[in-house]
């Protein structure tokens, strides 16, 4: 078992877990499995993305990523935003996370080859932190607009 | 100022504050700052919700470039008030260490 599978499959293990002892214990195991799940979904992304071995699923992502309407077919495969990359994107809210994954292409396209592998992972330690931001930001936003909405004259 | 003014945020802030009319893009600010982009990311989102920082993406044709537009970021207006007075604020409490320490050192 590659260390990609074992990580793709603890994902889905450990939080099964965490929601059973929220059943058991109540709030306190809640919490644990939550924490837990977003330990690994972090660890999971972080294999995904910088592990060596190549899977088959990958194959297509050599061709490039079409960001920002433009797909970069001459960038190395380092450069190129993986799987756990996408996966976090697709978890921000509104275009949040196009706009979280094209800079972060534009920039392992201009970073050394040496660096990359280390940018990208920062980019995925970092993705619980945005999630958290792009989440508050919005919620806040749409709370903030029925709030006023609710006011005489439209909140104006 | 509703987010917490940590190490790396003063890192971020001191960076833009060099030039504040002077737009830096992720890598650019990797090097001031010694962070990685990924690290200052969220930094700069936090900075950006609380008006503090601007951004916007390159104006280019990334096909005739040959790369991705890059997204830049600058201080506004009032985020280099704020910014200047938050970093007074964050030396203050190492001075204060400092002349601690000293007093400790004389009477030693």
């Amino acid at each position: 078992m590659t260390r990609t599978r074992l990580l793709a499959l603890l994902t889905f293990v450990i939080p099964a877990a965490g929601a059973i002892g929220a059943a058991v214990d109540g709030r306190g195991g809640a919490v644990n499995g939550v924490l837990l799940g977003a330990v690994v979904f972090v660890a999971t992304a972080v294999g995904f993305d910088v592990a060596p071995e190549w899977g088959r699923g990958q194959a297509r992502f050599r061709q490039g990523p079409a960001v920002a309407g433009v797909r970069f077919r001459a960038a190395a495969p380092s450069a190129i935003p993986g799987a756990g990359m996408r996966m976090a994107a697709w978890l921000m809210p509104g275009a949040s996370g196009q706009e979280w994954l094209a800079e972060a292409l534009s920039i392992m396209f201009e970073a050394a080859p040496e660096v990359r592998r280390s940018i990208k992972r920062s980019y995925l330690l970092a993705a619980g932190q945005v999630l958290v931001v792009t989440w508050t930001a919005a919620l806040t936003g749409r709370l903030r607009a029925v709030r006023d909405a609710k006011l005489p004259g439209g909140g104006r | 100022m509703a987010f917490r003014m940590t190490v790396q945020t003063l890192l971020v802030l001191q960076a833009l504050l060099r030039d504040p009319g002077r737009e830096l893009y992720g890598l650019e600010l990797s090097e001031e700052t010694g962070l990685l982009p990924g690290t200052a990311y969220p930094i700069l989102m936090r900075l950006e919700n609380e008006g503090w920082v601007s951004s916007r993406w390159e104006d280019i044709d990334p096909a005739a470039e040959k790369r991705p537009a890059r997204r830049y970021y600058r201080l506004t207006a009032s985020g280099a008030t704020q910014a200047s007075a938050a970093m007074v604020n964050a030396r203050r409490p190492a001075r204060a260490a400092l002349r601690g320490l000293a007093g400790e050192g004389g009477h030693a």
